[in-house]
């Protein structure tokens, strides 16, 4: 028998058990890779298997998963993501976040495609991964460390300048709910609070270095084919183009125009001095170059430099715009500088930047409506508009000080703990707080806000402004009526439910959701995704059978929170979203929470689930998740 | 142009790659009765450069999908549209998530 290499993966998961020290290399067979592609579909399928439901996600028994793709080290633009995955500390569901930059490719052409750390060491240690081998190290003296720090420190040790590194700050150590994974302390896996389940593992950093390659792809000349095809198209589209002149940053005058640019903790939708907090003013006042991911000539981030009493390091990387609006409209702060300074800190400490806005808008508004007291607080007393407080509070929350130690275990929880009618002011869905994306001016985000696997994510489909237009783009993906941004009748739920398949698809794949179509920035087009992986693979993949698969992920990760008891009453929205907007120009807009409630039971219905939102058996038969029916449906 | 077959439109520019290539938010022109929107945006694109021009007309001279246009707060696809007085453009782009 002849014995042939696979194309487009490994088949070598590396799994490091940190209570026992021991490393061991798993072979995998094609059939999983086929079957669950890699990212989420791999980590949802280890997570489901190997984790005891009602595992506390911060002891030795949850499990963290760093998961490529069979496309992942391709040539082509933004499909190099790393996907990290845990039972979430945040959430208690199944819990996931991405990051870009240049781990993921050098992680698959070291050997292995996935990564599984499980248990917990008794001191701090990091992982080093070096062209198929692997060994732990002792981390002792980076702990407290930042990640700017962490990263530097650990190059110098292993005498390894090119080293790749995910690391957590001193946020993560401290088990912020919130803390984030930080790749090269500016690619932030930031969502879900996993840089707190490698705190509790004391686990402070992977490093990984790939001399060579380890993957072969099927069909290389037809790789780099796309790539040409994608370097003489992506300035022929007005959304790449824009993205790349002004960042994410290009959304807020548009966003604040059309009242949706959460502002004050969601109470408007427009913000008076937006437009200081553009991209157009940052590119005019504290841009100093733009900067991108691995094969990307997009260059979509930014690094900025801004001055004392603010002043920050260019190579944290600049506020995107989740950040900026974070610490910007919606604590009513209107100075880039302090923004700045606001993300380098997060950067820093190794906090997500939205949760952790979120939390300091939540005080604000606290003290604005009187529940919270300076006498609460020792004296501390922060407003909308003080950009100095935000800042001081933000400190707080990532060293777990004062009235930043509650704030650091997540909105929800802090509510709980304050009590006095708090809940009423916090913003989250399943513990997980709101994106910056009003849902009132787009409806289907809400739904995709309370149908997420994973809590308020504001990355699990196209938003409403792409269905209202039929486009060859849209129609590759099955959906052919236009429906308008404040619709959410049965069309609108279908546009959803197939944009949430599409994008869980760029999930599974570590693909960057900007690069391709339908979303404005887009470039590559569904179709586009068939030929790489088949390129990659060989396979002979269809868009049907990759929707499947990224279906399967989907119903995978559902099932997950089913078993850890997540029901239909935890499939909402924030009360505040069936109120009307205060201010701005979309003023008295609200979600009706019966249509809502409808559309969520037509979801389930779409989706093959039952009234309590569980996958029906119909439904995990045909995805081949044989063993999930075991699970959820035995005695 | 007789001042009776004049048509005001009003044209605003919501994205900030449109608001760059411009110099303008909005600005309001003076048309003569009967003309398209395709003619309009010919117009837009001989005065402000074809640089703008080509995120309205693709090579094939179709509209460019990556570029929202909406007359009067409706999503227009049709070049052929006529234009009346007091109409609305709005030249944008669909923002999706960031």
């Amino acid at each position: 028998m002849v014995f042939t290499l696979p194309y487009g993966f490994n088949g070598k998961w590396l799994r490091v058990n940190l209570s026992t020290g021991s490393l061991r290399i798993e072979e995998v067979p094609e059939e999983l890779y086929r079957e669950y592609l890699g990212g989420r579909g791999i980590a949802a399928y280890v997570l489901f298997k190997e984790l005891k439901p009602g595992t506390d996600p911060l002891s030795p028994g949850n499990k963290l998963v760093f998961a490529t793709s069979v496309i992942t080290g391709t040539p082509v633009p933004g499909v190099n993501r790393i996907v990290v995955a845990a039972k979430s500390p945040l959430t208690g569901t199944y819990g996931e976040s991405e990051a870009g930059g240049f781990f993921a490719p050098e992680l698959k052409n070291s050997g292995f495609d996935v990564v599984i750390v499980e248990g917990a060491s008794e001191k701090p240690v990091y992982l080093w991964i070096k062209d198929g081998r692997a060994e732990l190290r002792d981390a002792t003296r980076l702990w407290g460390l930042t990640t700017k720090e962490t990263v530097e420190e650990i190059k110098k040790e292993l005498g390894e300048p090119l080293a790749r590194i995910g690391c957590i700050g001193p946020a993560g150590e401290k088990l912020v709910r919130f803390a984030n994974i930080m790749f090269e302390n500016r690619y932030a896996a930031g969502r879900g609070g996993l840089g707190a389940v490698m705190g509790s593992k004391n686990l402070k950093a992977i490093a990984v270095r790939a001399t060579g390659k380890t993957v072969k792809f099927y069909d290389e000349k037809k790789l780099v084919e796309i790539v040409k095809w994608f370097n003489d198209n992506w300035r022929k589209q007005p959304g790449a183009v824009s993205r790349s002149e002004y960042g994410t940053a290009e959304l807020i005058t548009p966003f604040d125009k059309d009242g949706i640019l959460p502002t004050l903790n969601f109470r408007g939708g427009s913000f008076k001095e937006a437009f200081k907090v553009s991209g157009e003013v940052l590119n005019k006042t504290i841009l100093v170059s733009k900067s991108g991911c691995f094969a990307c000539p997009i260059r979509c981030k930014r690094d900025v430099k801004t001055s004392e009493p603010y002043e920050t390091d260019p190579s944290y990387g600049g506020p995107e715009y989740e950040t900026i609006v974070s610490f910007g409209p919606l604590c009513g702060v209107s100075d880039l500088n302090v923004i700045a300074k606001a993300n380098q800190i997060c950067n820093a400490y190794g906090v997500d930047t939205i949760s952790a806005g979120v939390a300091v808008a939540f005080a604000m508004e606290l003290f604005d409506k009187g529940v919270l007291t300076p006498e609460d607080t020792g004296g501390l007393e922060v407003r909308f508009g003080d950009g100095n407080g935000a800042l001081r509070l933000l400190e707080m929350i990532v060293k777990r000080e004062g009235l930043g130690d509650v704030l650091a275990e997540g909105v929800r929880r802090a509510a709980e703990k304050i009590g006095r009618g708090a809940e009423k002011y916090a913003m989250h869905v399943k513990s997980r707080e709101i994106p910056m994306h009003e849902p009132r001016g787009k409806v289907g985000v809400g739904l995709q806000y309370a149908l997420s696997p994973i809590g308020a994510d504001h990355m699990q489909a196209p938003h409403d402004a792409t269905y209202e237009r039929i486009t060859q783009h849209l129609t590759a993906l099955g959906l052919t009526r236009p429906v308008n941004r404040l619709m959410l009748d049965h069309e609108k739920v279908k546009a959803v439910y197939y944009g949430m398949l599409w994008w869980g698809l760029e999930d599974c794949m570590g693909v960057c959701k900007f690069v391709f179509t339908p979303h404005s920035a887009g470039v590559l087009t569904p179709n586009h995704m068939v030929e790489i992986v088949n390129a990659a693979t060989g396979w002979g993949m269809s868009l049907w059978s990759l929707m499947k698969a990224s279906e399967r992920a989907f119903n995978l990760a559902r099932a997950f929170n089913v078993r850890e008891g997540f029901k239909r009453e935890e499939d909402v929205l924030p009360p505040r979203f069936f109120e009307e907007l205060e201010f701005g120009s979309r003023k008295g807009q609200r979600i009706k929470k019966e249509e809502f409630d409808k559309a969520v039971k037509l979801f389930y219905e779409i989706a093959g689930w039952d009234e309590e939102g569980r996958p029906t058996p119909g439904k995990l038969y045909e995805l081949g998740l044989d063993y999930v029916v075991a699970e959820l449906y035995k005695g | 142009m007789l001042l009776q077959n004049c048509i005001r439109v009003k044209v605003k520019y919501l994205a900030p790659l449109f608001q760059s290539l411009t110099g303008l938010e909005s600005e309001e022109l003076m048309l003569e009765k009967g003309t398209k929107l395709r003619d309009l945006l010919k117009e837009l694109a001989r005065a402000h450069g074809e640089e703008l021009g080509k995120w309205f007309f693709s090579e094939d001279g179709r509209l460019n999908q990556g570029t929202l246009i909406i007359v009067n707060g409706s999503i227009v696809h049709d070049f052929d549209k006529d234009l009346s007085d007091k109409d609305e453009v709005v030249l944008t782009i669909p923002f999706d998530g960031g």
